[in-house]
């Protein structure tokens, strides 16, 4: 037993019921309000990490909570090993610096902001955190309904359609999710994580695969895999950056966590290797690379083209995945990181540059680079990362995706991969030009201040340096993350330890 | 951390001796740069020493993934330099090393995956292929070098210095050390490059434009020692690599000030230099002797020792007299119409603006490193080579000299119309005319559109192509939501 899991979804959903209680008081109490939780939150994730540094160096970590002390498979379990302790800290170390530049960002209808906001991250450690299926379907429906909102927050037509659609996918998947609930407890009767994996397989075959088929579908609408993916670009580029960069960079990873924890530890990895749907994952996911970046290029709208790079990097991932080899698990899974930390660096930095331009287009953006030339230096850092050059972290997962994929003999992925970042470039390149063009008229003339005004511009600038200085931090020590990133795949290649567990002891 | 860096790292004679002539290499261009305008001087420098620790990773270590990782770096650090010239031709020369270098990955992990964890002997025939296409975007092997007359002669002199003088050898480093013992394919591509470039240096006047295709030709050169597999001939191309990385740099600094002077390129525009700059004009000359490898200098040793790679082929024999004699059309052509073109009438160059307290250093470091490399070629290699026969090679040289002056005199010093200077577009326009010509159409001298918007262009327009198939409607959007279940219950019946 361990409270400290329960504290890491509690925090944000009680700050989130009392935000709109302390700003019928004073502005002034919910920004302190704000932060301090931002900060507990933080500093709760960095306790267990400290508190518990021993076990996760030697990979035997593992925390439960038993809610209302109710003994599993009957009652909901929290639960949290080396997989969701990464995907925690991921979640945790974004929303802070994602919440703190939102200061700054946002101007206006800041409590309703927060709230989902912080509704968000309750849902996410949930999702993270939870150790029972139906739960899981809970937060997930959690997410979805407090994200949509923040995609329609501009509040003008764009955002509202790229909502609505938003809304219209995401509730399809779940309601895919939600038959896959309705048949595994039919079927067995137990929606504890554990138990289920102990006796999925017992059920018959076709049980079995109509399960996976459900989830599969469920997730993979939600995550926007390439035939569903037409919601994903509106949605990302309509509503604020900082809610894309939350988007485009944490939320996504989020439905990876539950793809892998589902179908390596819930369900078990045989059940894609009997019925064949791993090829079929391939193939997909590397088609929704390649419609991504083709995309990518196709598109004249920069918010719009990191989108589309999003369901590119999401299918480079998945494809990498799904080979399930200890390399390849690694490869997904420090790209995961790699792409995180630069989609959510791009993002910021983007929100700042835009702030300056009459529009999205890549004509809006001629000479912005003058504008503020640290910022937009930093966008193409942070760019040459995305298209895998070093030092920067894209390099080191580019490099191990491609070993994943010819090692193993997939000598297509590896091409994909390596086509797919020279389309990257250029698109990229082609951004990066526009913002460096020297214009005749003087940049102080042309630049005016279109949108809401910045509320705290130091703030937004710092918070993209921080990102951008993470990408290369990261990718020159990018061999420290891989100790923490072997604990993960010890778990994701044992199921049996996260049975033992949760039911065991 | 010592350990890691041994374990990653070797550090031996040679590899010290090229990080050192890659070091002065630099050190003398940055030298010539104090006598440019430059806009961030302190970035310039910031750039070339980032520049400088990724080749000396490049050379030194042993490890796959470092070598890959200098060799990304030095493509971007060598982009930013050419930003100090110009964009577009610093972007060109981005794409086409991103993507050289993105093949040069995949074929690095090919050969991890055959089991050579460490840079060190290839044995594989195929492999060895596959890397020599790989490090050939950047190292301008035959049918890969279009980019590098293009980008070395646009660039500014001193980054040419460094591009042409050590950016070009990095590939041929890690040949020296993973085709150690021959490689038959590289033999002929190296051949041809030296008769190929030295046909297209000996009918160009652009001075810097003769001067990378002079680069190629040297590093034809360096191929053929590397493939053939003989030892001498292997030292050799040790021996070339640093000597003409050396008088390179030399001649391409020099070729900066002439420009400065005479502010034009072509090498008609250099006459009187005898009378107007006899310093420069001595450096130069020199410089271009140690490419064709005349006695007394360092030139002569390398060229000496690959000349083993005939062996005992007599035909081989003579097209390696030839190679030399092309290597001294172009130097002569070059001297007669430049330095020597002696006319009395015309006005001296115009001195305004020029500052170049730092030329005669700048351009005499490197050739006086390469006279002492002269003394010691034996004892820098660590073989053991009684002599260098230098007096039947001053005969051989002088033979040489008498058939290419001959040649000249015979072909009117080969006097060519001034060109333009080359640009990517110039492949536009090859293709445009082709297609003109099977059209019918008149040929074309000019395009609008230039070479990287139209590569853009393309790629863009194969997007917009496939866009179109796609669904814009969201109901036929969802639609493949039930489609999709169905296949996939089909597909688990």
């Amino acid at each position: 037993m361990n409270i400290t899991l329960i504290l890491l979804i509690i925090v944000p959903l009680v700050t989130a019921f009392l935000i709109p209680f302390v700003d019928v008081f004073s502005n002034k109490a919910r920004k302190i309000l704000v932060a301090f939780s931002t900060l507990l939150e933080f500093s709760i994730g960095i306790f267990v990490i400290i508190s518990n540094y021993s076990s996760i160096t030697n990979n035997s970590f593992f925390l439960k909570y038993y809610l209302g002390n109710w003994i599993p498979p009957i009652g909901i379990t929290l639960s949290m090993d080396m997989l969701s302790l990464f995907f925690s800290t991921l979640i945790s170390f974004s929303l802070l610096f994602i919440v703190i530049y939102s200061i700054g960002f946002i101007g206006h209808h800041e409590g309703k902001y927060y709230v989902l906001l912080f509704l968000i991250w309750a849902a996410m450690h949930g999702i993270v955190l939870t150790g029972d299926i139906f739960n899981l379907d809970v937060f997930l429906e959690l997410m979805l309904i407090t994200s949509a909102p923040l995609v329609a927050f501009k509040r003008d037509r764009n955002g509202t359609e790229a909502a609505i659609k938003y809304m219209f996918y995401g509730t399809i998947g779940g309601l895919f999710v939600f038959i896959g609930v309705v048949l595994v407890y039919f079927n067995l009767g137990t929606l504890n994580f554990a138990d289920i994996a102990q006796n999925f397989n017992s059920l018959n075959i076709f049980s079995k695969k109509l399960i996976s088929v459900f989830f599969l579908l469920g997730i993979f609408i939600k995550m926007g895999v390439f035939p569903f993916h037409f919601w994903l670009s509106k949605a990302h580029s309509a509503c604020p950056s900082s809610i894309s960069a939350l988007l485009s960079g944490v939320i996504v990873k989020v439905y990876i966590y539950v793809f892998i924890r589902l179908f390596w530890n819930v369900f078990g990895y045989n059940i894609l290797q009997q019925t064949g749907l791993n090829k079929i994952i391939f193939v997909v996911a590397l088609i929704s690379t390649v419609m991504g970046h083709i995309m990518a290029l196709n598109e004249n709208d920069v918010k719009r083209m990191l989108a589309y790079s999003t369901i590119a990097n999401l299918g480079m991932i998945i494809a990498v995945l799904v080979i399930n080899t200890k390399l390849a698990l690694l490869a997904g899974l420090l790209h995961v990181l790699s792409h995180l930390l630069m989609k959510v660096s791009l993002f910021t930095t983007t929100g700042y540059i835009l702030q300056f331009t009459p529009g999205h287009k890549l004509e809006d953006l001629k000479g912005v680079a003058y504008k503020n030339v640290l910022i937009f230096t930093g966008f193409t850092i942070v760019a040459g990362g995305m298209i895998g050059l070093p030092p920067m972290i894209g390099f080191a997962s580019k490099w191990y995706i491609l070993k994943a994929f010819i090692k193993s003999g997939y000598n297509w992925g590896s091409v994909i991969t390596i086509g797919g970042s020279i389309f990257a470039f250029v698109y990229y390149i082609r951004y990066i030009i526009s913002g460096f063009k020297k214009l005749s008229l003087g940049p102080p003339e042309r630049f005016r201040l279109i949108l809401s005004v910045f509320y705290r511009e130091r703030v937004v600038t710092d918070i993209a340096f921080i990102f951008v200085i993470a990408v290369i931090v990261v990718g020159v020590f990018y061999k420290v993350a891989l100790g923490p990133l072997e604990g993960a795949i010890n778990v994701i290649q044992n199921p049996s330890l996260y049975i033992e567990g949760i039911l065991g002891g | 951390m010592l350990e890691l860096f041994l374990e990653n790292f070797t550090i031996n004679s040679f590899n010290l001796i090229f990080v050192a002539t890659g070091i002065i290499i630099t050190g003398a261009a940055l030298l010539s740069t104090r006598d440019y305008r430059y806009a961030h001087r302190k970035l310039f420098y910031l750039c070339n020493l980032i520049y400088v620790v990724s080749f000396t990773m490049i050379i030194m270590t042993n490890n796959w993934i470092i070598f890959l990782i200098g060799w990304e770096l030095v493509t971007v650090t060598t982009f930013l330099m050419l930003l100090w010239g110009s964009n577009k031709i610093a972007r060109i020369y981005l794409i086409i090393q991103f993507i050289g270098s993105n093949f040069l990955l995949y074929v690095v992990l090919m050969i991890m995956n055959a089991g050579y964890s460490t840079i060190g002997p290839i044995s594989e025939f195929n492999l060895q292929i596959l890397l020599i296409i790989g490090v050939g975007l950047k190292s301008a092997i035959i049918g890969l070098h279009f980019w590098l007359p293009i980008v070395h002669s646009r660039a500014p002199s001193p980054v040419s210095a460094i591009l042409s003088g050590w950016v070009v050898k990095l590939g041929f480093i890690i040949l020296l050390k993973t085709v150690t013992s021959g490689n038959i394919l590289l033999f002929y591509a190296g051949i041809a490059m030296v008769i190929y470039a030295s046909l297209e240096a000996i009918f160009e006047t652009d001075y810097k434009v003769l001067l990378a295709y002079s680069t190629i030709s040297q590093l034809g050169f360096v191929a053929i020692g590397i493939g053939s597999g003989n030892i001498y001939a292997y030292w050799g191309s040790v021996l070339h690599i640093i000597v003409h990385g050396l008088a390179k740099t030399s001649l391409f600094l020099s070729s900066g000030y002439w420009i400065k002077k005479t502010k034009s390129r072509t090498i008609y525009a250099f006459k009187n230099g005898w009378f107007v700059d006899r310093k420069n004009s001595i450096l130069t000359i020199i410089g271009l002797t140690v490419l064709a490898g005349f006695p007394i200098f360092a030139g002569y040793n390398s060229k000496y020792l690959i000349k083993y790679a005939a062996g005992g082929g007599l035909f081989l024999n003579y097209v390696f007299h030839g190679l030399s004699i092309l290597t001294y059309l172009y130097v002569f052509r070059f001297l007669k119409w430049g330095i020597f073109n002696i006319d009395k009438t015309e006005k001296e160059f115009s001195k305004d603006e020029v500052n170049e307290s730092n030329s005669f250093l700048s351009i005499s470091i490197p050739l006086f490193l390469i006279v002492l490399i002269t003394f010691i070629s034996n004892s820098l290699l660590g073989i053991n080579l009684a002599n260098y026969h230098l007096l039947s090679g001053l005969f051989k040289n002088l033979i040489y000299i008498v058939v290419a002056l001959s040649i000249l005199k015979i072909t009117d010093w080969i006097y060519v119309k001034e060109k333009p200077v080359p640009s990517m577009d110039i492949f536009l326009i090859r293709i445009k005319n082709w297609n003109n010509v099977i059209k019918g159409k008149p040929k074309v001298e000019t395009i609008e559109v230039d070479m990287e918007n139209q590569i853009y262009n393309i790629l863009i327009k194969f997007a917009k192509f496939v866009y179109t198939y796609l669904p814009k409607k969201i109901q036929s959007q969802l639609l493949f939501i039930p489609i999709a279940i169905l296949l996939l219950l089909i597909f688990i019946l």
